[in-house]
Parts: structure tokens; C-alpha cells; sequence
């Protein structure tokens, strides 16, 4: 026996001798991988390591930044200097000893920035593609051999404005603007009343610009420019005396921007000689959005018929024409009711909703919509909203375009003829947004805003009639905290 | 005899070696070269995160095998990753990308199980169009339903014609 076991004792120590002398011939010590190279190629970042690690990635927010972790992994003893050019979106780039056995690779992002993220086969290499959504890029995947790449194009140089005059142009005011290249701006409507701001994000303030902007013209109350030489950027907020038009035009040939502000269309005459069509948004098998509660299920075809009905009778008793695209829970085709509009030669169309979001109590408030970038749908929404969200106690969310998420727009403001909006007077999936809407009390309200602010855009504000042929020049509402004007980011 | 027991030693011996030496060798080196790399691709779903009175759009990564379908792999993932706007049971059913129109081809969930507003709807419609937009070869997008076109999901947005997939600034 005794011999049986210094055989078996021979044995594990020549094992473990050939053991060791096959780690000798390769490496004496195992040590963890270390990064070794860092490299941009134009927006992708290579990531390398010298041997096979774990990458994991995700993002952190305020500020933002992308974050590479990988493990087991450690620095190595030179320092590492990133290769190539770090792009635009990327702030900088950091890398620290996270923790034993972790490195972690931190970018800091100036914006929002989508990323792919990918690792290669042999784990020693993962790459990080940013990109941005509007890429004109060719080499986006569309085949399984290639990772997303989009390369954010260079931001273009602003352009200088070097001059701007209003010119009286009978009833229009006209103010001209010239730029020294042709750079797209924006009109948006600010909450409070009938402020709009023109926004232009590429636009640099030069010397010549005047010190005071405004202008003794009937439809214009104030006029305010801001300007950011260093930021490249400005904007031109305008306060109208009522709802008003206000459009851009872009020279044809030179780079010259005319804002011209105008009396806005059907704006003339009495409410009492217009022809409106009241839309209920869905009916019958469409119920719309559904509003649950301990209180019950809500639907917001029933809400907006029986705001409807009352905006129905508020104008006849003013002596309108009315047409209704139904009176009651009748199915209605959603592309027949701008339809109906069109073909009565209606004055104007005006939608009734109740919004929902895809998480309940996520939002609140008021909103009116208008088509695109149509001036006189937006004079129409900022008149409706101002009397609207004045009553309903809930947030003001403001007019906005129906482009303000997705670019193609409402089907009923898209292709009706005539000035028309689309009121989402409440959220049905919010709790306190849907007490109200159930409440006739509130129901009456919102529809006596919406007949008063429709009104105010044909005849002007109460005072205003009041005043008859005088312009009364009110002094400037307080602003509030989130109405103060905010030089736009670039597009 | 004891010929025969040195000989039995220097044979296990022999074997115990060459058994320890190819043991060792098994062990993954941990320090290789890098050579060539074959990179995965990945594909970006777009989801609408709610801030304030807004959304805020996230980008996120989704790996694709080689063998797979980047622009199927991302459309069935936008449907039931968190933060989807798509009705619950929303299925993909068919994708086909000619002349630069992709026709998505969803089950009828997307319409049955639409839960209502126009936010909601144009949040989908939204996250779909940036999703689509990563491919070079879609420029705009028909949604369909069970084979068939649709006008409109929930009865706000415009859906009668396809859309570009492509944002950019409104006209004024
Ligand atoms: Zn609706």
C-alpha cells in the first residue's frame, strides 16, 4: 500500500510540474486585460482592450453622457491618448479605474444623442456609433452586414442679421429682415395671449440692428428681439393687439426674411353673419379615448358631443349659422367631416377632443391645435386657447401645431379650407382633468370660451368692441415664470 | 519485479505529464492578440419618454445576428420594448421596403386595442417613422392592418397617404 501511494503522490506532482511549466512558457502571472486604445473614426468610437472582456453600456442622465464599463479590466501603466477627431456631439471623453476590475469609459454628450452599440466576436473590441435620427447617410443599415453609422453632418455657419426695417404696407405691417445667407426660421406661439415668437436658431445679431424694434401699427402692441452673438442665435417675440396673422416669406433670390402681420382670415364682420361647423370628435362605434376610474368608465365621444351641443346653442342664440358633423352617437367617417366643412363653404371648423396619453395622470391641461404652420388656424388656436384655458383651471398647455410631434398633422385641420382648430380641452386618463370633464358645470364653461375666444377673433377682444374704432393699447401682462422668452436652441 | 514497478512509475509519470501539460494548455490565454474583428450590427428603437409637458425621445440599442432582419428585428422590438407607445398585443405581421415605402403590416390590435387620444396616436405613429428613418432605403412608411390600408389609427392623425419618415423643419 505504502507504495501504491508515493506512486500516486509522483504522479500529482509531475501533473502539477507540467501545469506550471505550460503557464511558465506562456506567462509567468495571468494579468486582467487593460484597455489599450481608444479611437474615433469620425463618429464611431473603437473601444480596445488587450484581452477578453465585458462591455456594457448605458446611458446617464443630467448631464448626459454614455457610459462603457468594462470588465475584468484594468489601466494600463502608460497613459492612453484617444485617436482621432473626438465629433461635435461629444463633449469629451473620460476614463477612470471604476472599481477593481472595472474601467469605465464616460461621454459626455452636449444632446441628445442615439447610439449603436456592438462587440466583436473575440471580446477584446467594441465599437460606439452615434448618430442622430435625421441623417441623410447612405451607409444606415439595411442589410445584416453593417452596423448603424450615422454621421451627424457639421453644424452650418450662422448667418449674420444685418439689417431689419418695419415698412407700412396699408393695412399689413411688414417687417423686413436681411440675413447674409438664407437660413430657415420658426413661428410659435407663446402661451400667454397673442404672443408669437419668430425663432432663428442660425441667426447671429450684427451692428446694424435697430435699439428699439417697435412700431406704431394697429394690429402690433410690442415688439422684443434677443440676440445671442455668441450662441449664434435669436428670436423676435411679437405681441398683437388681437388674434392676428403672422406669416414669413423668404426671398425668392436675396437672403431676406419678411415677417408680415395681418388681419387674419373671416376676420372682418360679426360672429352673427358666420358659418361654423362644430365638429364632436368620434361617435357611435368609435368612442374615442376611454376614461377609468373608481368613479366609472368615462368615454370621450360623450364629452365632446355634449360640449358641442352647447357650443351649438351659445351660437345660434348669437345668431351664427351652424352646422354640426353630428348631433348625436352616430358613426361619423373621420375624412367626411372636413368634407362637410369644405362643401357648406363653412367659415370656419372647430374640433372638440379629450386627449389621453399612453400613461394615465402622466399630463394635464389644455391644449388647441392648429394645422402646421398655418397663420390663420394659429391666430384661431391662440384666440380659443386664451379664452379657453382661462376657464378651465387645469394647465395651459398652449397653441400648437399638429406638427408639434408628428410632422403630417390632424386629418380634420389638414384638409379643411377654412380656418380650423382642434381643441383637446382635457385629459380623460388624468384624474383631475376627467372630474371635470364629467362636470356639466365645466362643460358649459369650456363652450362659452370657446364661442368668446371664436368670437374675439372675428370682432376683436371685449374691450377692444368696446372701444369700437380706437385701438386700446393694454399694458403687458405679467409673465409668467415658464412664458419668460428663451432664445431658441438650434434646430 | 522491481523492473516492472519502475517501468509502471515512469509510465504514469509520462502520462501524468503529458495529462497536466494539456490540462494547463486548456486554459483560455488571457492576453491574445488582437486580430481582425467581425463587428455585430445593431439597430435603434425609438421610444417617447413623457418630461413635463413634453416627450423626450430615447434611442435604443438593439443587437441583430447576422442571419436576422435589422428592419424586422427593430419594428418587433419597438412593439414590446418598455416605454412602447404600441397598444398591448400588437404583433408584426409583414414588412416590405419598395421604391422607398416600407408597408408595415400590424395585427389588428394596433386599431382594436388603441386606447384613444391624439397624443397617443401621434406618439406612435412618431416613434415608428424615427425607428424607420435609420434605414437608408425608407423614405416613407404605409401602415397596414391585417393586409389592408388604413386611414387612421385612432381619428386624429392623417394616415391616407403614406408618411416621410424623416423629420424636418415644418415651412413656415
Ligand atoms: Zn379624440
Amino acid at each position: 500500500m505504502p507504495a501504491a501511494w508515493r506512486v500516486l503522490m509522483v504522479v500529482f506532482l509531475v501533473w502539477r510540474m507540467a501545469g506550471q511549466m505550460h503557464a511558465q512558457q506562456t506567462e509567468s502571472v495571468a494579468p486582467l486585460p487593460t484597455l489599450q486604445a481608444l479611437r474615433w473614426e469620425e463618429s464611431v468610437l473603437h473601444v480596445v482592450t488587450s484581452g477578453k472582456v465585458n462591455f456594457q453600456t448605458f446611458t446617464l442622465r443630467e448631464p448626459l453622457r454614455a457610459v462603457i464599463d468594462i470588465s475584468p479590466c484594468t489601466l494600463p501603466p502608460e497613459t492612453i491618448q484617444p485617436e482621432g477627431d473626438t465629433p461635435t456631439a461629444v463633449e469629451r471623453i473620460r476614463w477612470a479605474q471604476f472599481k477593481e476590475g472595472v474601467v469605465r469609459v464616460v461621454l459626455d454628450l452636449r444632446e441628445e444623442t442615439p447610439f449603436a452599440f456592438s462587440t466583436a466576436s473575440e471580446g477584446n473590441l467594441a465599437t460606439l456609433a452615434l448618430g442622430t435620427a435625421p441623417s441623410p447617410a447612405s451607409d444606415k443599415p439595411r442589410t445584416a452586414s453593417t452596423p448603424a453609422k450615422n454621421n451627424p453632418p457639421p453644424p452650418p455657419p450662422p448667418a449674420d442679421l444685418l439689417q431689419a426695417q418695419w415698412l407700412a404696407d396699408g393695412e399689413e405691417a411688414r417687417l423686413q429682415m436681411q440675413l447674409s445667407r438664407r437660413v430657415p426660421v420658426r413661428l410659435r406661439p407663446l402661451k400667454e395671449g397673442y404672443t408669437t415668437i419668430l425663432e432663428m436658431p442660425q441667426v447671429k445679431p450684427g451692428d446694424g440692428l435697430p435699439a428699439d424694434w417697435s412700431v406704431k401699427h394697429p394690429l402690433i402692441e410690442q415688439v422684443q428681439f434677443s440676440g445671442d452673438t455668441k450662441g449664434a442665435r435669436s428670436a423676435l417675440v411679437i405681441r398683437t393687439t388681437r388674434a392676428a396673422s403672422l406669416r414669413v416669406e423668404y426671398d425668392k433670390e436675396k437672403p431676406i426674411i419678411t415677417l408680415a402681420v395681418n388681419r387674419p382670415r373671416n376676420a372682418h364682420g360679426k360672429l352673427s353673419e358666420k358659418h361654423i361647423v362644430i365638429d364632436p370628435g368620434h361617435g357611435g362605434t368609435s368612442k374615442g379615448a376611454v376614461g377609468r376610474g373608481a368613479d366609472g368608465i368615462v368615454y370621450e365621444k360623450d364629452i365632446t358631443l355634449a360640449i358641442a351641443l352647447m357650443v351649438r346653442d351659445l351660437l345660434v342664440k348669437e345668431k351664427a349659422t351652424v352646422t354640426m358633423t353630428r348631433e348625436d352617437d352616430s358613426t361619423v367617417d373621420l375624412y367626411d367631416r372636413p368634407k362637410l366643412a369644405n362643401e357648406k363653404g363653412a367659415d370656419f371648423f372647430i374640433s372638440i377632443h379629450c386627449d389621453s396619453t399612453p400613461k394615465p395622470n402622466s399630463a394635464s391641461g389644455t391644449t388647441t391645435y392648429f394645422h402646421a404652420s398655418d397663420p390663420d388656424g394659429r391666430a384661431l388656436a391662440q384666440a380659443i386657447q386664451k379664452h379657453v384655458s382661462a376657464v378651465t383651471g387645469l394647465p395651459n398647455r398652449g397653441a400648437q401645431t399638429d406638427t408639434a410631434i408628428y410632422q403630417s398633422g390632424f386629418a380634420v385641420l389638414r384638409r379643411s379650407e377654412m380656418p380650423a382648430v382642434l381643441i383637446e380641452v382635457a385629459y380623460i386618463n388624468n384624474d383631475t382633468d376627467r372630474a371635470k370633464l364629467k362636470d356639466p358645470k365645466f362643460q358649459k364653461k369650456v363652450a362659452e370660451a370657446i364661442v368668446a375666444g371664436l368670437k374675439a377673433y372675428i370682432e376683436g377682444e371685449k374691450e377692444q368692441r368696446m372701444a369700437q374704432e380706437e385701438v386700446e393699447i393694454r399694458p403687458a401682462a405679467n409673465q409668467s415664470e415658464d412664458e419668460q422668452i428663451q432664445i431658441p436652441e438650434p434646430l | 519485479m522491481r523492473i516492472r514497478w519502475i517501468l509502471t512509475v515512469i509510465l504514469l509519470a509520462v502520462l501524468a505529464f503529458g495529462g497536466g501539460y494539456w490540462y494547463a494548455s486548456r486554459r483560455p490565454r488571457l492576453a491574445p492578440q488582437p486580430g481582425p474583428v467581425q463587428t455585430k450590427p445593431s439597430v435603434v428603437v425609438y421610444v417617447p419618454i413623457s418630461e413635463g409637458n413634453t416627450y423626450r425621445w430615447e434611442a435604443k440599442p438593439v443587437p441583430v445576428n447576422a442571419d436576422e432582419d435589422p428592419l424586422r428585428i427593430a419594428l418587433e422590438h419597438l412593439l414590446i420594448t418598455r416605454d412602447s407607445p404600441f397598444p398591448q398585443g400588437t404583433r408584426l405581421l409583414r414588412v416590405k421596403v419598395e421604391d422607398g415605402i416600407a408597408e408595415v403590416d400590424f395585427s389588428r390590435e394596433l386599431v382594436d386595442n388603441f386606447p384613444g387620444g391624439s397624443t397617443t396616436e401621434a406618439l406612435i405613429v412618431e416613434s415608428l417613422c424615427r425607428t424607420l428613418a435609420q434605414f437608408a432605403d425608407v423614405e416613407k412608411a404605409r401602415i397596414l392592418v391585417e393586409g389592408k390600408k388604413i386611414d387612421t389609427i385612432g381619428e386624429h392623425v392623417d394616415l391616407s397617404q403614406p408618411v416621410p419618415v424623416r423629420q424636418g423643419l415644418p415651412a413656415n
